[in-house]
């Protein structure tokens, strides 16, 4: 397995989660299939009815085209969303498939690939 | 002991020259890399480390300049110093060719340093053994 790209951003006070994403697409151009772990604050990405306004581009939308993309293994971290306190309701409304990992998946996951970048 | 395995690394620069302790750090690693023998694929400068390939850094007298340790380095191993283009633009980084094509001003992408694509990085994530991230900012 190739790279594994773990968002641990807000959408929102900086260009991590942007930054993170273009590298995840760029990957998948070039057939690299990468992985995506959301963990810790990483979670709030996928809140994607948010109420926040801001001038910037939501990158919520860029998760539509990750089935075009094929990129298909989107990893959430379990313990985050209780300390996150996101319902799970909110991450069934997501338009991708994704797994749940307990702590000891996470490490493994890790384990599997070959580059991590974390943002 | 047995001999050490030569790899080949990508260095990722993500943090400004004015984090010194980061940006620092990066430099010496792919010094140190070098120094034993490895290869060094290409360090790519992402988000806000594009500001390291700016001729217009001027650090007060007695001060690290950390554009020209990099420039050197570049010179003394034929380096291939990628700065990504989108966050270059971004950040008021540009070439010649650039700088034409928007009718900027001036352009100041210092020299040693070279304005890359993210396909770039994604290719080096391919050819390389280990990529290492200097200056991730959480």
């Amino acid at each position: 397995m190739s790279t594994l790209i773990v968002m641990r951003s807000t959408p929102y006070g900086n260009t991590n989660a942007k930054d993170a994403l273009d590298i995840a697409l760029i990957l998948a151009t070039f057939e690299q299939s990468p992985s995506l772990l959301y963990q810790g604050a990483g979670l709030q990405q996928l809140l994607l009815h948010s109420q926040h306004t801001t001038p910037f581009k939501h990158i919520g939308n860029i998760l539509n085209a990750f089935p075009i993309y094929d990129i298909e293994q989107i990893y959430i971290d379990m313990a985050s969303i209780n300390e996150q306190n996101i319902s799970i309701d909110r991450l069934n409304e997501l338009p991708i498939d994704y797994k749940l990992l307990d702590t000891k998946q996470v490490t493994e996951l890790m384990h599997n690939h070959q580059h991590i970048m974390v943002f | 002991m047995p001999a050490m395995d030569l790899l080949n690394y990508c260095i990722i620069v993500r943090c400004g020259p004015d984090q010194q302790s980061q940006a620092l750090s990066a430099y010496e690693f792919t010094q140190a890399l070098l120094a034993q023998g490895h290869n060094v694929e290409r360090v790519f400068f992402y988000q806000q480390g594009v500001l390291t390939a700016s001729s217009l850094r001027t650090p007060a007298q007695g001060e690290l300049n950390i554009t020209k340790l990099w420039q050197q380095l570049q010179v003394e191993n034929k380096l291939e110093l990628d700065v990504c283009i989108a966050a270059a633009l971004h950040n008021g980084i540009v070439d010649k060719t650039e700088s034409e094509r928007y009718e900027l001003s001036a352009h100041n992408l210092a020299s040693g340093f070279q304005l890359a694509g993210l396909g770039q990085l994604a290719g080096a994530t391919i050819a390389c053994d280990r990529v290492v991230t200097f200056g991730a900012s959480q």
